[in-house]
Order: C-alpha cells, then sequence, then structure tokens
C-alpha cells in the first residue's frame, strides 16, 4: 500500500508569525470594546439624535441625515447609520429594511431599540422631523434616567467600596497579630494570600463602581489644538512620569525609607495634578456657560438675521465669564476675515471640552446646511443643559465620596502603621524584658519564686519574641501601596474627568501614605514606650533593669 | 518554526516555569521580573519577535519622537466630515522638512518651557480662587431635578423651539433680540412677504381707486422684506407682482377690435353649433349671470398652498372667469411659455367676449387671490448640492441645442417610419 505522503515542510517559507494567546487578548479586547461602548451608548445617542433632529429642522432629506449622521466618525453610533447608509445605497434596501438588518445585529439593547422604532416609523409613514423630534425627547428622558440609576448604583458601590477597604485592613491587622502569636514558619506564603485577599477586594470593589459608574468624557482628546493646561500636563508629564518611576526604583532599591519615597512620588505628582484639576474646573465652568451662549448665539443668528461675527459681538459677556475669553478671541478672529473653520477649531480646541466639541459641531454643520439657527441653538442647548446638570448631580455625590475617601484613608494606614509600631515596641520590651528574666535566673540560682515568676513570664512572652521586623514593614508597605494604589483609582472612577486626574489623586495620597508612615511612628513612640514595659516587668519579678 | 514544535515548545516552557515557581518558593520581588524575563525570551525563542524588531522599537523611543508624542494615547482627534489629524510624521518625511537652526530649535525649547512654567505658576496662584469657588453653595439636587424635567419635557419642534427660545432668559445685548434690524435677513429675503398675510391684513379695498398708473409702478416695484404682521397700508405699498406673465389688462378700445377679429377668424367648428335648438334659451340663462353681485360670491380660501409657484394652478383660470362673468373658459396662464402675440389676442378676445366692461376691481381681486395662492418652495436638498455650482450660459446654450437636435432627430426618424407605413396602405 502506498504510504500517506506528509507534505514537506518548506523551509524557506517563513512560519507565520502570531503571539502566543493572541487570540484570546483579541477576544478580550473585543469584550472590554463591547462593555465600553455600552457604558458610552446612552450620551452617544443624545449626541447622535441631537444631531438627526437638528438635521431634520434643517429641512434635509432622509439621504443627507443618514449621510451626514455616518459621517460623524466621533460618534460610536456612526458606524451603525453608515451600515444602514450603505445598505440603501449600494445594496437597494429601503431605510426600513436597512434600520431592521442593522437593529438585529446589534448587541447595544438601547441602540437596536431607536433603530427598530426608526424603521417602524418610515414604515408607518411618520416625516423625519415628526419622530427624530419625538425621539429626541424619549433620548432625553432614557438618558436621565439611566444616569440616575447609575449615580444611585454609585452611592451604593461607594459605600460598599469603603466597607469592602476596611474589611482588607482588618484582614492586614489580622495578618500582622497572626503571626506576631503563631510565628509561622512559612511567613511568605501567608503575606502573599493576604496580598491576593487584598488585590481582590481592592479590584473587585472598583470593577462594580467601574460599571455602575456613568461615562462623562469631560476633554475631547483632540491632539493638535488643546487647552493651556492641557497641553502644560502633556509637556510635562513625558518628563516627570518616568523620573517618578524612576525616582522610585532606585530609592527603593537603595533602601530609603518608604514614607521618603511616597512623599516624593506625591511631590513630583502635585504639578500635574493641580494643573489637571484646574483644567477640570475650567472645562465644567465652560461646559456649564456654553448652553446659555449656544442658545443666544442662535437666537440671535435667528431674529436679526445676523451672520456668526455679527451675532458674536451683539453677545453680552457678563454672563459667559468663562466662555468670555474664547468668544472674544474667536469674535476678533473672525471679524479679521479668518477662515472660519479654523476659528472655531480653535474655539472648540482652546475650551478642552467634549461637549463643546461634540455640540457646536452640530450647530455649525445644521446652520451651514441652511437650517435656522434659532430652532436649532434652543435643540442643542437643552441638550447641552441635560448633560451639565446630570454631571452636576453626579459631582454632588462624587465629592461626598472622595471627601470620605480622604480621611478613611488615613485612618486605614494610620491603623496599620501604629499597631505595626506598637508591634514593634513590644516586642524589643519583650525581648529586653526577656534578656534581663534570663540573666535573673542565672545569677539567682535556686531562688524558687523568682525563678518560678521568671520561668512564667519567660514562658508567656516567648509569643511575642520572634517578631520579624523587616518582613513585617515590607509587608506593611506593600499592603499600604496596594490601598494608596486603589484609592487613587477608585476616587477617579468616581469623581470623572480626564486622565490627568490621576496624578490630581496620586499626589494626594501618596503625600497621605508618605506622612503618616513618617508621623506615626513617632506619635505612636510617644503613648507607648519600653522603658515603660520593661519597668514593669522589672517590677513583678522584683529586678532592677 | 514548525506550529507542533512551537506548541510543545511552549507547553514545556509554561509547566517548567510554573513547577520551578511552585518548588522553588521565590519571593515575589524576584518572581515577577524572572516570570516577565522568561516571557520575552519565549517570544524571542518562538519567532514571535525578533531582536530587529526591539531594536527598532527602542529607536522609535529615542528623545526627539517623544517629545513629538504625548505618554498615553489620545482619541483620534476626528474633525467635521471624519478626517484624521496627521499622526507625527515618520523618518523618511522628516528629511523633506526644512533643517531648523539649532539656535532657533534651542529657543523654541526654552520659550515652551518657559511658557508651561509660567502657567504652572499661575496655575498655582489661581487654585486658591477656584477652591474658595467650590466652596460656595451649589445647586440643591432639588433645584437640579426642577431643571432637569423642565429641559426635557420641552418640546422639541421647529415652532417650540422658538417660544422655548424666547421664554430662555437670553445674553443679548442692548441690541439684540429685537427684530426688523437694520441688515436684511438672510431667509427672509428668500420667504414670500405675503404668505403670512390673510385676507383681512391685505386690505383689496386700499386698491380701490388706485390708477393704471399706480398699478404699472407697482409691477416693477422691488420686493422688500416685510416683518409679518406689518400694517397693512404698509403691505399695500409695498405689493409686488409675482414673477407671472401676466397679459395686458385690456382696455375698453381693444374690445371693438377683438370683436372684429372674433367675426374674422370664426371657426368652421363653430357652425356645427348654429343648428343647436334651445341656444335662446341658454342664452336667457346665461344673461342672468350678469345680474350676479361678485362682492356676495365667498370665493373661499384655497388649500393649496404647496403648489409651486412656476406652474400657476388652473384655479386661477376659474376665479378669472367668475370675476368677469364669461362663461368662455379663460385659458390657463402659462408663464413658461413663450410669449405668443396670437395666442395674446386669443386671451384679449376671450376676455372681451365676456360683454361688459371689464372692471379693474375683479382683475385686481383675482391678482391678489393669485398672490395669496402663489407659494414659493424651493428644493432646499437641491439648492444645497448646487452651492457654488458655476453653470456658464454657453455651456447651457449648447446643451440645450445638443438636446433640441437630438429631440429632432427623432421626430424625424418617427415621422419616416411612419410614411412607409402609410404607403403601404
Amino acid at each position: 500500500m502506498p504510504e500517506a505522503i506528509a507534505p514537506p515542510d518548506n523551509p524557506k517559507a517563513p512560519a507565520a508569525r502570531s503571539l502566543p494567546f493572541a487570540s484570546l487578548i483579541g477576544s478580550l479586547k473585543e469584550k472590554l470594546a463591547g462593555v465600553q461602548e455600552k457604558k458610552k451608548m446612552g450620551a452617544d445617542l443624545l449626541f447622535m439624535t441631537t444631531y438627526m433632529a437638528s438635521l431634520a429642522i434643517a429641512d434635509a432629506t432622509r439621504p443627507e441625515i443618514f449621510s451626514y449622521a455616518a459621517n460623524r466618525h466621533e460618534y460610536i453610533s456612526a458606524k451603525y447609520i453608515g451600515k444602514v447608509d450603505t445598505f440603501v445605497k449600494k445594496w437597494n434596501y429601503s431605510y426600513a429594511e436597512s434600520l431592521s438588518i442593522v437593529a438585529e445585529r446589534t448587541q447595544n439593547d438601547i441602540l437596536r431599540s431607536m433603530l427598530n422604532r426608526y424603521a417602524n416609523s418610515i414604515d408607518s409613514g411618520v416625516p423625519d422631523e415628526d419622530f427624530l423630534s419625538n425621539e429626541l425627547s424619549t433620548v432625553r428622558s432614557v438618558y436621565r434616567s439611566q444616569l440616575e440609576q447609575g449615580m444611585s448604583m454609585l452611592q451604593k458601590w461607594s459605600d460598599a467600596y469603603v466597607a469592602l477597604l476596611l474589611s482588607g485592613t482588618v484582614i492586614a491587622i489580622i495578618m500582622m497579630i497572626s503571626v506576631v502569636i503563631y510565628a509561622p514558619g512559612d511567613l511568605q506564603s501567608t503575606f502573599n494570600m493576604s496580598y491576593g485577599i487584598i488585590l481582590a477586594i481592592c479590584v473587585f470593589g472598583i470593577s462594580l463602581m467601574y460599571s455602575s459608574v456613568p461615562d462623562d468624557p469631560k476633554t475631547h482628546g483632540l491632539i493638535e489644538r488643546m487647552s493651556k493646561e492641557q497641553e502644560t500636563v502633556h509637556a510635562m508629564e513625558r518628563i516627570i512620569v518616568p523620573l517618578t518611576v524612576a525616582a522610585i526604583v532606585i530609592l527603593a532599591v537603595l533602601g530609603i525609607s518608604a514614607s521618603l519615597i511616597f512623599i516624593l512620588a506625591g511631590i513630583l505628582m502635585a504639578p500635574l495634578g493641580i494643573v489637571g484639576f484646574i483644567d477640570d474646573h475650567n472645562i465644567t465652568l465652560r461646559d456649564n456657560d456654553f448652553s446659555v451662549f449656544i442658545r443666544s448665539f442662535g437666537a440671535i443668528m435667528g431674529g436679526q438675521g445676523a451672520t456668526a461675527v455679527q451675532a458674536l459681538g451683539s453677545l453680552d459677556r457678563k454672563s459667559l465669564t468663562a466662555l468670555g475669553p474664547l468668544i472674544d478671541s474667536v469674535y476678533s478672529k473672525l471679524n479679521l476675515g479668518l477662515d472660519e473653520k479654523q476659528c472655531w477649531d480653535k474655539f472648540v480646541g482652546e475650551s478642552g471640552s467634549d461637549l463643546i466639541y461634540k455640540y457646536l459641531n452640530i450647530f455649525r454643520d445644521t446652520v451651514a446646511l441652511g437650517g435656522p439657527p434659532e430652532p436649532i441653538g434652543t435643540v442643542v442647548g437643552s441638550s447641552m443643559l441635560e448633560q451639565t446638570l446630570l454631571r452636576e448631580k453626579k459631582d454632588n455625590l462624587s465629592k461626598s465620596f472622595i471627601v470620605l475617601l480622604i480621611p478613611m484613608h488615613i485612618a486605614m494606614t494610620g491603623l496599620l502603621v501604629a499597631l505595626y509600631q506598637i508591634l514593634v515596641v513590644l516586642t524589643d520590651s519583650v525581648a529586653t524584658m526577656m534578656t534581663k528574666f534570663q540573666e535573673v535566673a542565672a545569677s539567682s540560682g535556686g531562688v524558687s519564686s523568682g525563678m518560678s515568676m521568671s520561668g512564667v513570664f519567660g514562658g508567656g512572652m516567648n509569643l511575642f519574641t520572634n517578631f520579624p521586623k523587616e518582613a513585617m514593614q515590607t509587608y506593611v508597605v506593600i499592603s499600604l501601596t496596594i490601598f494608596t494604589i486603589g484609592d487613587i483609582i477608585a476616587a477617579r472612577i468616581v469623581g470623572g474627568g480626564d486622565r490627568y486626574m490621576y496624578y490630581f489623586y496620586a499626589a494626594i495620597f501618596c503625600t497621605l501614605t508618605g506622612l503618616v508612615l513618617l508621623i506615626a511612628p513617632t506619635a505612636v513612640g510617644l503613648f507607648f514606650s519600653s522603658d515603660a514595659l520593661t519597668s514593669i516587668g522589672s517590677g513583678v519579678t522584683g529586678t532592677s533593669v | 518554526m514548525k506550529e507542533s514544535i512551537r506548541r510543545l515548545v511552549l507547553f514545556i516552557s509554561i509547566v517548567g516555569l510554573g513547577s520551578v515557581l511552585i518548588f522553588a518558593n521565590l519571593p515575589l520581588i524576584y518572581m515577577l521580573p524572572l516570570v516577565v524575563a522568561v516571557g520575552l525570551v519565549l517570544l524571542i525563542v518562538l519567532g514571535a519577535v525578533t531582536i530587529a524588531e526591539i531594536k527598532a522599537s527602542f529607536a522609535k523611543l529615542s528623545l526627539k519622537n517623544l517629545r513629538g508624542r504625548s505618554l498615553f494615547k489620545h482619541k483620534d482627534s476626528t474633525q467635521s466630515g471624519g478626517k484624521k489629524t496627521a499622526v507625527p510624521p515618520p523618518k523618511g518625511t522628516t528629511e523633506k522638512k526644512p533643517v531648523k537652526s539649532p539656535a532657533a530649535k534651542i529657543t523654541e525649547k526654552t520659550g515652551g518651557i518657559k511658557g508651561h512654567l509660567s502657567l504652572l505658576v499661575s496655575s498655582i496662584g489661581s487654585l486658591k480662587s477656584i477652591l474658595t469657588e467650590r466652596k460656595k453653595p451649589v445647586k440643591k439636587p432639588e433645584e437640579i431635578n426642577k431643571l432637569l424635567d423642565r429641559t426635557i419635557s420641552e418640546k422639541v419642534s421647529r415652532g417650540s423651539a422658538l417660544e422655548s427660545a424666547a421664554a430662555v432668559p437670553t445674553a443679548s445685548g442692548p441690541g439684540g433680540g429685537g427684530g426688523g434690524g437694520a441688515l436684511p435677513a438672510e431667509n427672509a429675503d428668500e420667504t414670500d412677504p405675503f404668505l403670512s398675510l390673510s385676507g383681512e391684513e391685505l386690505e383689496t379695498g386700499l386698491l380701490d381707486g388706485l390708477d393704471d398708473a399706480e398699478l404699472d409702478g407697482l409691477s416693477t416695484a422691488p420686493a422688500k422684506a416685510a416683518p409679518a404682521g406689518a400694517g397693512g397700508a404698509d403691505t399695500s405699498a409695498e405689493l409686488s407682482m409675482p414673477d407671472l406673465d401676466m397679459p395686458d389688462l385690456p382696455d375698453s378700445d381693444t374690445n371693438a377690435e377683438a370683436d372684429a377679429i372674433l367675426k374674422a377668424h370664426a371657426e368652421p367648428g363653430t357652425e356645427e353649433f348654429e343648428n343647436l335648438e334651445g341656444g335662446d334659451a341658454i342664452d336667457e340663462n346665461l344673461g342672468d349671470l350678469d345680474n350676479i353681485n361678485l362682492d356676495d360670491i365667498d370665493l373661499g380660501d384655497d388649500s393649496t398652498a404647496d403648489e409651486p409657484a412656476a406652474s400657476p394652478e388652473p384655479a386661477a383660470s376659474p376665479a378669472a372667469a367668475a370675476s368677469s362673468g364669461s362663461l368662455i373658459p379663460a385659458t390657463p396662464l402659462t408663464p413658461a411659455a413663450e410669449p405668443d402675440p396670437v395666442m395674446d389676442q386669443s386671451d384679449i378676445s376671450s376676455f372681451a367676449a365676456g360683454g361688459g366692461p371689464v372692471s379693474d376691481d375683479d382683475m385686481l381681486s383675482s391678482l391678489a387671490s393669485d398672490i395669496k395662492k402663489v407659494k414659493k418652495e424651493k428644493d432646499v436638498s437641491l439648492l444645497r448640492e448646487l452651492k457654488d455650482f458655476k453653470a456658464p450660459a454657453a455651456d447651457i446654450e449648447q446643451e440645450l441645442q445638443q438636446m433640441a437636435g437630438q429631440l429632432d432627430t427623432a421626430s424625424d426618424k418617427q415621422k419616416k417610419k411612419k410614411a412607409p407605413v402609410q404607403g403601404l396602405k
């Protein structure tokens, strides 16, 4: 029988190079992208529906509405609208059919229901303007309820996170005391188990809070133009962050005290954090002003029939304190006759705000299409106002959580460090006393009472003699590091804002941890000293120390 | 490397390393770097990453390239239209850029650092004011809920948007917010100023007593943007004729000429009706029409407001006929048609055949009703597509000539086809 000839290996053809577990990583990335898309879809649908409703007010035809909406790549839902547009224009489906087809394949529930409703309304012959106007009202209500649900979940999970962290601290304390009492042979595995438990608790709490917090991107993330504070942060972080990491590693290897390392990290992060905090605050103020600005702008353009430049000139800056300088800047440029698109892009860039970026582009696009500025300004302003009001509501909640988190962090770290210091003092005193007892026992020889007392004390205090100070110190530092990083991430998730808020919270929590590590031993030493304990022991045995 | 060997190597390395880690009981601080190192070595051994690629990635991380990039990923900056911003240019294109002088680079660098440092100092200074501002009492949740309820319950439509825009306190200055500014409205020029005028506002009684000369003057008056609800006196002064090719108003002198023309051009077909009986009765009945008081006739509002202005409605013809008291239907006005002197004469004759002098009031009222019905409607999407579209007249003429030539050839072909068919008969 002829043998099956295996295909020869071609040594010349290079083997397909792929990273191990690449498909697993890809599927994980897809899942994560799906979770993020779900979080962002609520706000995204509000943007998209506002845009489409404004286009309808501008008397755009249905193909135009879908075409323009599909080209807004900054919206997540634009790709689904693009699919509908493709089905209609290239595959000759009707709009109703295309919407139904895309809806069937959509994972997101809110988007799917919206697409199905649109398909039904087209089938029923409802004009696009009527449907989109009603849909915008619906989406606003849905977005509000979604956010309020998220906020109530956030309130509960933030309280739960605090409880979880406290329980993590309790676990660490119990481990420490157990090590002192039982002196287990294998310390490292005990510590590793404790690290794992504390890490699991932090990750669990943070992931739950992340899933419940409604997504609210504050910054636009544009590269070529950004606010001055954002430029400063991006310029400084390239130097400061690698410097901080390098400094931490070097100082840790050199054996410098952990408190100094934490304080140094906090000080290095502080400039980034302060500038980031200021930018975050400015963006909030600008967003609050923008809804009033866009309504007035549209009203003046429509009412007076003025151009954009003239309308900007007529605007009263007194009520627009945060946006005033930006409006003056764009007005002066437009007045000089510079390119309108670039002027407005500069306005958007310098504002630094994601909401201004999206809503101003909606207004500009629809008015450029010939839409009436007044109603479009009202629609855009209302959507913007809703988002800023909900953000304000969320900020009230998050502020209370962060105000609670900071003293809780101080309390947790203080508790851990204080207990460690007390145990150190105790073990030192016990060791001193044991030495004295042994000397007394050796010198006294057959004195029964002293011998028996010293024997009892010696037997009892053996529990505190084998306290591994260095290992326990490492354990305390690592536990504090886990708690600090967890609190930084939790504060940023709840507080929101751009990623530079990580620097802000890192500066706060690292500095606090360092200060606690520095001050707590001294404070404990004031109340607990080894001399007092040894004098008690001496008094009992009748010996002088 | 073969796929099977790769899998085997991977399996052995993972199991082996895992066993070593379990039994060796290394501290965490040694274990983590060891795992990372083994992972890197595995990647190189399995061929997933080459040393050349590692070198290239380190070269990318040079200081020069870092200055052009930020530490973390940013969102793609997608402007309207979906354009992506420029990515930091690759190395090949840097050669094309003009080489800056080192002095200029240094000054730019120091200027940038100084600017950032000054901003940092000013930011720290403003931090105090921000913190004090944040301490101010913020809105209570109840107030926020009220505002949210009002915003969300706001009806989204063009008209309600206008109402809500008026309700919202605007930030406009003293010169703003008012209507009828010095500047012409962009959209108002394009809307018909007579659309919003009702029959009451359009006081046609004011048109009584107007001379023909004034009528001619009105027809040439330019259309002005009149705000809605303006006084009737103002509107009458600003009445403008729509773009219709109206025939000249018949004078009494032309009536005799029209009669003569009718007699001269009597159609042969009318002889058929000469033998019909009952014509006298018809004349008697039709004579009753002269007793109709036109003021009592309620023509009613025409609901067909969407009809384009380019094609005047056939309803204009019954209205004109009713006003003139003539049974002979007036030919429908076709402004697109080329002015035909013969047709004009027939129109004049049809007007004249109605008997009795044509009253100016009737003519004017019919004109007014035509104006009311006429509504210019623009195809906005077509206008948008034709924005900045330049169509030279020569090109249009050429295209029209080509089309005319094609139509002529098509009609000639049809005639040729018909001719042989007839010949066969």
